[in-house]
């Protein structure tokens, strides 16, 4: 650096207004400029934050409330079990100090000598403690006999509801709820509140029959059906007609001199409750790019700039029917509108597959042979090589300009669900499907100029496009639904696209359950 | 000043500084305080805006090529030290396109000739010719100045 040099750096990187403003931009140019920079207003961005900050309060929210749901099931007091409900720790229990063993009908000289009168069977209130011993150890474990009794004078037994379900429910709370499975859960709190783990001992008198079948009604319990091995002693010609019952044993018997002792499993006697589960379910939801949330979507390399910005609106119909309690398909109607903004800047070596793609004849005049010539992308592709410019495969080229992509789509999702049910508020889905994707796509690429060694090589290039386009995208789900009462839930979504994991989202909706 | 010195006249420096004030802004996201101060980054955006602007102008057939430079004869004189910087910057600004994007780049931005020629994909001996040039230009701008004006 000689003397004028450091003459003119002296001079001139004082950058102070000077007093005649010569150095200083005129207002009109303060002006112009205004109107080219980035808009601040950031709409699209506030809502996405305003949606973050949504999305985290939920998911704090969703999570305290699930850990306080898990810890208040764990420590339930002690001093509320009876001496009933101690009994469930054991896997034997004793009627009356009898030990039900195994399943059998005994035909014993006492019970012959027994005058066993059908007309006399009343229902014994007095037998209720036994019968919560035997609904206590019911639902304790699958592996516990149920031993309904049919002994001389003591032939009928109904379980009474109400204390059935005080122990149920305690037997739950004690019950680690991950043991507490989905048929259980739905029979006692979630799901059907119609009782269905009932058993009867009965003989085949009609009249104490229909007795027992007002007794029945009265406690609103139904009896649906009867397991298949209890059928070999009982049997329910019509469903939930208590009148129905015959007792096959017995009539084979004489009964008139019997004296019957007849043990059940509970396998054998009480029909398993039957799962219950929502018929459909109705909801709304909107989505939100993964993208979005994690970052500006801007890249940013050594050389290469690609800034975008885009807004993205959408809105879901979702109808959903379940074909097992775990198992249901879905349906409706996505509706999504999408404006993203592209300035890039990008250096490639030129490829041969490349120009073949972009170029049209000038290319091919510049000694560079093209292999597609009538394909969609060249067609749009269409600049123009300035004058006296030479472009070669294996060039370095780089590329600046601005492009736009205004997408409207209407998709029709079929997905199949899986349901887990962690507890009452709390349930959990996952999904695989596809959607038929119905677009029309605006694309547009403006002030596009390719440069090889920072001269360039093609004359400014605009053009844009409109298609229309039927797809397929393929998506796996994975949601968590906070239930705020049976019939409405709040859902959160994850959706990945497989086809395209770019445009991955996140939903979030209100959802109406039909049961 | 930056921009006026890269334009022909005032007017075509504010379109130079209104280019790259939108840069600026919109390049701000990659902006990093930890490799260069605000300043330094911002006048590299501006100068970036500045080529591109003159780009405009076919500037790189304003360079010749001249693998020689070094034959070009660099007398410094001592005539100019009363100058404002508004005269200077005029000097400049009447600069051939190619002698002053390569003077300014040089001598006031502090780019190395390797720079320069990477820059605006010119060679080397291309980059020295042209500032070389562009002194010589200078000088005789200047001592035509003081020979005319009563400081001379």
């Amino acid at each position: 650096m000689d003397r004028l040099d450091k003459y003119f750096k002296k001079h001139l990187t004082d950058d102070t207004p000077a007093e005649d403003n010569w150095n200083v931009p005129s207002e009109k140019m303060w002006h112009n400029a205004k109107e080219f920079l980035p808009k601040t207003e950031k709409k699209p961005k506030g809502i996405f934050s305003l949606w973050k900050g949504l999305i985290s309060v939920l998911f704090i929210v969703m999570g305290i409330i699930t850990i306080n749901h898990l810890s208040n099931s764990k420590a339930l007091p002690s001093d509320n079990l009876t001496s009933e409900k101690i009994d469930i720790t054991n896997n034997k229990f004793n009627i009356g100090g009898t030990d039900l063993a195994q399943t059998e009908v005994i035909d014993s000289p006492e019970a012959k000598k027994s005058n066993i009168k059908p007309n006399n069977l009343v229902p014994n209130s007095t037998k209720k403690n036994d019968l919560i011993n035997r609904e206590t150890i019911l639902n304790k474990s699958e592996n516990v006999e149920i031993k309904p009794l049919v002994n001389k004078k003591t032939n009928l037994s109904i379980d009474q509801p109400t204390h059935t379900e005080k122990v149920s429910k305690a037997v739950a709370q004690k019950k680690s709820l991950n043991d507490f499975d989905l048929q259980e859960m739905q029979s006692s709190e979630f799901g059907n509140s119609d009782r269905q783990l009932k058993w009867i001992t009965e003989n085949s008198s009609t009249q104490t029959l229909k007795q027992l079948d007002e007794s029945l009604n009265q406690e609103e319990i139904k009896l649906t059906s009867l397991h298949k091995n209890a059928s070999s002693y009982l049997q329910l010609n019509k469903p939930n007609d208590i009148s129905s019952l015959k007792f096959n044993h017995v009539n084979a018997l004489d009964i008139e001199n019997l004296d019957l002792d007849l043990r059940l499993t509970k396998n054998e006697f009480i029909t398993p409750a039957q799962a219950v589960f929502p018929k459909a379910e109705w909801g709304i939801s909107t989505a939100f790019f993964l993208l979005d949330l994690i970052d500006d979507g801007n890249l940013v390399d050594m050389q290469d700039t690609v800034r975008a910005d885009g807004t993205y609106r959408n809105i879901n119909l979702i109808y959903q029917k379940w074909i097992t309690p775990r198992f249901s398909v879905s349906t409706g109607l996505h509706v999504s509108h999408l404006n993203v903004g592209i300035d890039f800047s990008q250096t490639e070596i030129l490829q041969q597959d490349q120009l073949s793609q972009f170029a049209n004849t000038n290319f091919k005049n510049n000694g560079v042979e093209r292999k597609r010539a009538d394909n969609l992308e060249s067609d749009f592709w269409n600049f123009n090589v300035i004058n006296g410019q030479d472009v070669q495969q294996g060039d370095e080229l780089r590329g600046v300009g601005k492009a736009n992509v205004d997408l409207k789509a209407l998709q029709v999702p079929f997905l199949l669900n899986y349901h887990w049910i962690q507890n009452k508020r709390i349930e959990w889905m996952a999904g695989l499907g596809f959607t038929l994707d119905f677009i029309r796509s605006f694309e547009e690429v403006s002030d596009f100029e390719l440069f090889k060694d920072n001269v360039p090589v093609i004359e400014t290039f605009n053009n844009s496009r409109s298609l229309d386009y039927v797809d397929v995208s393929l998506y796996t789900t994975s949601s968590i639904r906070f239930h705020f009462s049976k019939k409405i839930n709040l859902g959160i979504t994850n959706r990945i696209l497989i086809t395209d994991p770019q445009f991955s989202s996140v939903d979030i909706g209100l959802f109406y359950r039909l049961h | 000043m930056l921009c006026l010195r890269y334009g022909k006249n005032k007017a075509q420096a504010e379109d130079i500084f209104q280019e790259g004030l939108i840069q600026v802004f919109k390049d701000l996201k990659q902006y990093d305080a930890s490799k260069a101060g605000f300043s330094t980054w911002s006048s590299r955006v501006l100068i970036n805006a500045a080529l591109k602007y003159l780009k405009k102008f076919n500037w790189i057939n304003n360079f010749e090529d001249l693998s020689i430079a070094d034959q070009i004869e660099d007398n410094s004189h001592d005539v100019f030290d009363v100058l404002s910087a508004s005269e200077l910057t005029f000097y400049i600004q009447n600069l051939p396109l190619g002698y002053k994007i390569v003077f300014n780049m040089y001598a006031i931005e502090g780019y190395s000739h390797k720079e320069i020629a990477d820059t605006l994909g010119i060679t080397v001996g291309t980059s020295k010719s042209q500032l070389s040039k562009a002194r010589k230009e200078l000088r005789k701008k200047l001592e035509s100045h003081f020979k005319l004006s009563p400081h001379g």
